[in-house]
């Protein structure tokens, strides 16, 4: 299955489904919690032509400040309306200090980290009564590190018991701004736990650094990535993210097919929208 | 919290740096590349705020503007953890802290204020309601609102001019923000303070529009209630017209 991340900016075009055809369409649970009016009634029309998946913003899985209970209450809420089954987040923190900050920040890679984010990780699949999917993401400098990217996120992946979700751009990303192998890092991964696939283009600013802005077509390094990682995994669902400098539906149809072919070729089985 | 104090305190200094801007030394940084997060997480806001009150952006001086983006996210813990709420905290930063004052740009309260009541109207969550009869008496009879609605009290006219005009004009307004059902658009209208009475007694007080009449003598001197009346009268037609009355019964 091949989903892309709804955007209102081609909200007809999802529901006419007359030139983008995904299997499944992912949604920031925190763009429409409590929405009604107008895009309510468009959001409705989506849910019933699609399955949905969600993949959070505001968590903040690796925030020194407490758990929000209350969102996580709105949160569990919204996936029982609309009967979602996925719900990822971000390997990263987007509060400290009781402030909001409306974005991805690298954790720390520490033991310390490791310890606080697994028990963060099981209180949420407690209280959601659901496996979490955690998204490797990238970053453009380490911060206080004491291990690599790798280790930490496999310890994470180990002790918590949660799902990966790989974003296979934010490791071709990463290997590129940290001067590293890419399918080594693949390689190096707890394979058996990915659940769910990222793909998505990225913009090079310089000569030494990329910026994930998910506003670029993908690639085919990132492609071939892909691949190989398919090669190696379980079939699990794919989900094309474009979030700005959205082109022509029928490029986006373009991605998606060319993103089936190669699950067409890697996996035989059809493979279902679980985690 | 499992975290070390030196855990926190990187993560702390990188979030306040994506706050305030104000270099951090941190450990184990790759060169040059902490100023992404600054400039991602800023551009965030500032697009955000921008794009939430496109009248104040497009009147206030650039240098003001700037000041309060940047004041409002360094100083003010932003609460909520859906952003497209986030216009709401800088509002009331603005309001708390008096910049209006400060800038000589009295009109900026009612602006801020106006802008938001349209983009929380339109964002927020149902209040399901249906249509009932329209065969009562609009004098003696309950009268029903499409209850997805603000009325917004201002001090300056910003509903219905450019904020340099309006400054020019203070006095007591009243405008009416209500969403319609079927399109989910914002109809505004220009309300008088009897009008804006009107709704408010009838929408919080449950009363008739004979049971308000009673208190216009006390509202205003030299008033012909018979005139009132009628007028009162044509209002509430026009509002069934507009759907903002959805039932007298």
């Amino acid at each position: 299955m091949i989903g892309l991340g709804y955007r209102r900016d081609f909200a007809q075009e999802f529901i006419s489904g007359s030139i983008i055809k995904p299997d499944f369409v992912e949604v920031a649970p925190e763009n429409w919690i409590g929405i009604g009016g107008y895009w309510k009634k468009q959001f409705n029309q989506i849910a019933d032509k699609y399955k949905i998946a969600c993949h959070g913003l505001s968590l903040s899985i690796g925030s020194p400040d407490p758990l929000d209970f209350a969102f996580l209450k709105n949160l569990k809420a919204f996936l029982k309306e609309y009967n979602i089954d996925i719900y990822s987040e971000h390997l990263s923190y987007a509060k400290c200090d009781n402030a909001h900050l409306y974005d991805l920040l690298p954790i720390p890679f520490r033991e310390d980290a490791v310890t606080h984010i697994v028990e963060r990780i099981k209180i949420v699949q407690d209280y959601l009564q659901r496996p979490f999917i955690m998204e490797n993401v990238s970053y453009y400098t380490p911060v206080a590190a004491e291990m690599d990217e790798l280790t930490f996120i496999n310890a994470i992946l180990e002790q918590s018991g949660c799902k990966l979700l790989l974003d296979v751009n934010n490791v071709y990303v990463n290997s590129f701004n940290h001067n590293y192998n890419a399918k080594s890092f693949i390689d190096g991964l707890l394979l058996d736990k990915v659940a769910y696939i990222h793909m998505a283009g990225h913009l090079q600013i310089s000569d030494d650094l990329i910026i994930d802005t998910h506003g670029e077509a993908i690639i085919d390094p990132v492609f071939d990535l892909f691949d190989y990682t398919a090669g190696k995994i379980q079939p699990v669902p794919i989900l094309l993210e474009r979030d700005f400098n959205i082109p022509e539906m029928i490029e986006l149809q373009g991605e998606i097919n060319k993103l089936k072919a190669i699950t067409n070729l890697r996996w035989s089985k059809k493979h279902e929208l679980i985690a | 919290m499992n975290l070390s104090l030196d855990t926190y305190t990187a993560q702390s200094q990188l979030a306040k740096y994506c706050r305030d801007g104000i270099a951090v030394d941190l450990p184990g940084l790759t060169p040059n590349r902490l100023s992404q997060y600054r400039r991602l997480v800023f551009n965030i806001i500032k697009d955000n705020i921008e794009n939430a009150f496109p009248i104040a952006y497009k009147y206030l001086p650039a240098e003001i503007w700037e000041e309060l983006v940047y004041d409002f996210f360094s100083i003010h813990p932003c609460q909520n953890y859906q952003v497209w709420k986030l216009p709401k905290e800088f509002v009331d930063f603005v309001i708390d802290n008096n910049y209006a004052k400060k800038h000589e740009t009295p009109y900026l309260r009612d602006l801020l204020n106006f802008e938001w009541a349209e983009m929380e109207l339109y964002n927020m969550a149902d209040k399901p309601y249906n249509y009932g009869s329209f065969d009562g008496d609009i004098i003696n009879d309950k009268i029903k609102f499409n209850p997805e609605f603000i009325l917004l009290p201002l001090e300056f006219p910003i509903h219905i001019y450019p904020p340099t005009i309006a400054t020019e004009k203070k006095g007591n307004y009243f405008v009416l923000l209500f969403r319609e059902k079927e399109s989910g658009k914002i109809q505004f209208v220009d309300l008088s303070v009897w009008y804006s009475f009107l709704i408010e007694q009838v929408s919080q007080n449950d009363l008739t529009i004979n049971q308000i009449l009673n208190y216009a003598p006390q509202l205003f001197s030299n008033i012909s209630i018979d005139e009132l009346k009628t007028n009162t009268i044509l209002f509430i037609k026009s509002m069934i017209t507009k759907k903002f009355v959805i039932a007298i019964e």
